[in-house]
């Protein structure tokens, strides 16, 4: 099971040249601050984007070939979670990056969703991107 | 006691404090025997029941009015039941009476501070449900005087989600004959009102009672309540800030190869950002800053020779933005500083703003200076000022003609505030 899993992880990577993360932060200045990390651990942003209706119209549109997701859970224009849903059910690994996330319930409605609290250390927050990138197998292993 | 002529016949040693007996006196006329009394009406009384008469009873007082007694003149009866005289039995009831006056002012005392304290005392009997209140707690519960008020009635005036605390407590209370303490809300007369309860119950005669005191506590909850939306703020803020602080030292790090440079724009950002900060009032209650106040707080520091003038209608911005403005204000200015209006004597700087359309319109004018770049590289204050803008919502124009530079910000009525 492991390996199989591993074998399409790697197919995946080798058609994937740099790999996008989808940002959604609607304070300029934590975005800019995350955007540093992301690019400084060889990724590009998708984003920022501030309001879940852009999100969704982004996604709508571009179907863009998503890496993992970082999410804001208070916009402007409401909680993510209408985007959350969507990028969960087409695989995307989630981070959630909140000042107010409650980790359990984020965790049990979207199975492998990563909590990160704001503010987040850099530390932290580039350790939960490059695990979600890998996949859960990797941990797995790791474990085992 | 005094026999049928009125002579004393005996007496008590405690007699003696009010008639100061010798052994020799016994015999003598009781009107002749001197007395700490005030006054003397005692002998018509003995003489008329010696003769007969009714006994009596009377309060008399000592001559200088210390001593309060109680006389009572009883009819000497010998064994034949016919009358021999009189006796008379007095008792100091000085202290009692001190006791009952004190007893009585005790009371208005008490009287008067549960008035002036707005307290309210009621009873209440959890066998039949049936409540007493006085004056003052029916207003508090929003009764009128005639009203009935049974418990049923009082519990519907509690707020529906405080009334299954405040009847566990009770019945806790009752079951374990203790006390009942709890705060509650109360909705009297369509306003809302916090009151707090503390009753005990009273076991000494059936059938048990609680009796207890109801007070208005609604200012205190306001003000706890205050208090705790001022720390959620702050708390808000400086979350606010630290998010900020990282943004600026990201970005610095990117645009930066010194060190000592990097740390030296860094802190000027910060110095900016303190100071913005402390014009937000710090007990939090205040949402917006004056637009003046924060323009001439960001420019101060670099007040040189140069004319500077600042004018505009009186808006208030609201809190929220007073960070991102602060940072593109500091920046407009460092670079004056540099290249612009602020770096010469003869230097002349205006900052201006006005509604337009709803719109905030923020003006930015340097004559005098050089004019600085209009496609200024992608450096780190340029950064902060399209970080601050978008946060904003703002755009920004710049132009440079006639040896005039402007800048213009056009910010959304979202950056207002309306209290």
């Amino acid at each position: 099971m492991g390996v199989i899993a591993f074998a399409s992880f790697c197919r995946t990577r080798c058609y994937r040249m740099t790999k996008k993360i989808l940002l959604v932060e609607d304070e300029f200045f934590v975005a800019l601050d995350l955007q540093t990390i992301i690019e400084d651990g060889g990724y590009t942003v998708d984003g920022p984007y501030v309001s879940v209706q852009e999100v969704l119209d982004h996604l709508d549109g571009e179907h863009p070939d998503l890496a993992c997701a970082i999410l804001d859970v208070r916009l402007r224009d409401g909680e993510v979670f209408p985007a959350a849903e969507r990028l969960h059910e087409a695989g995307v690994p989630l981070i959630f990056h909140s000042g107010h996330a409650d980790e359990r319930a984020l965790q049990s409605r979207y199975p492998g969703a990563a909590v990160c609290g704001k503010p987040c250390s850099p530390a932290l927050l580039r350790r939960t991107l490059s695990m979600a990138v890998a996949g859960p197998d990797e941990g797995d292993r790791a474990a085992s | 006691m005094l026999d049928s002529d009125l002579r004393v016949r005996s007496y008590t040693e405690a007699a003696r404090s009010i008639f100061p007996l010798q052994p020799s006196d016994r015999g003598r006329l009781l009107a002749d025997v001197s007395t700490r009394l005030a006054n003397t009406d005692y002998l018509d009384g003995a003489a008329s029941v010696a003769a007969g008469g009714a006994a009596m009873q009377q309060r008399v007082t000592t001559r200088g009015g210390e001593r309060t007694l109680s006389l009572r003149i009883l009819p000497y009866r010998t064994q034949g039941d016919g009358i021999d005289g009189a006796t008379l039995v007095l008792t100091d009831i000085t202290d009692a009476l001190s006791m009952e006056s004190a007893l009585a002012a005790e009371r208005e005392r008490l009287d008067l501070a549960i008035k002036a304290g707005g307290i309210g005392v009621w009873e209440y009997r959890a066998d039949t449900g049936e409540s007493i209140l006085d004056e003052i707690c029916r207003e508090l519960f929003g009764f009128k005087t005639e009203d009935d008020a049974h418990s049923r009635l009082l519990f519907d005036r509690i707020a529906a989600e405080d009334r299954p605390t405040v009847e566990l407590a009770l019945a806790e209370a009752i079951a374990a004959r203790g006390d009942f303490e709890t705060t509650f809300r109360v909705n009297a007369d369509g306003q809302e009102r916090w009151i707090k309860g503390f009753g005990r119950v009273i076991t000494e005669a059936p059938p048990h009672r609680m009796v207890g005191v109801s007070i208005d506590v609604t200012a205190e909850y306001a003000v706890a309540e205050t208090r705790e939306l001022m720390l959620r703020e702050m708390n808000h803020r400086v979350k606010n800030l630290f998010a900020i602080i990282s943004g600026i030292v990201s970005a610095a790090s990117r645009s930066h190869d010194d060190v000592r440079e990097m740390a030296e724009d860094v802190r000027e950002r910060i110095a900016t950002l303190g100071r913005a900060h402390s014009l937000a009032s710090p007990a939090g209650e205040q949402q917006s800053i004056e637009l003046r106040a924060l323009v001439e707080a960001t420019i101060a520091p670099y007040k040189g020779q140069s004319s500077i003038t600042i004018d505009g209608p009186r808006l208030l911005v609201d809190r929220r933005c007073l960070s991102p403005l602060a940072l593109i204000l500091h920046e407009w200015a460092t670079n004056s500083v540099k290249y612009g209006a602020l770096a010469t004597a003869h230097g002349v700087l205006s900052v201006t703003w006005l509604l337009e359309d709803g719109q905030l319109r923020l003006e930015w004018s340097e004559t005098g200076g050089e004019t600085a770049d209009t496609d200024s590289a992608k450096g780190f204050g340029t950064l902060l000022v399209q970080t601050s803008s978008r946060q904003l919502g703002a755009t920004l124009e710049r132009d440079a003609t006639d040896g005039r530079y402007r800048l213009r910000l056009l910010l959304p009525d979202t950056v207002l505030s309306h209290d």
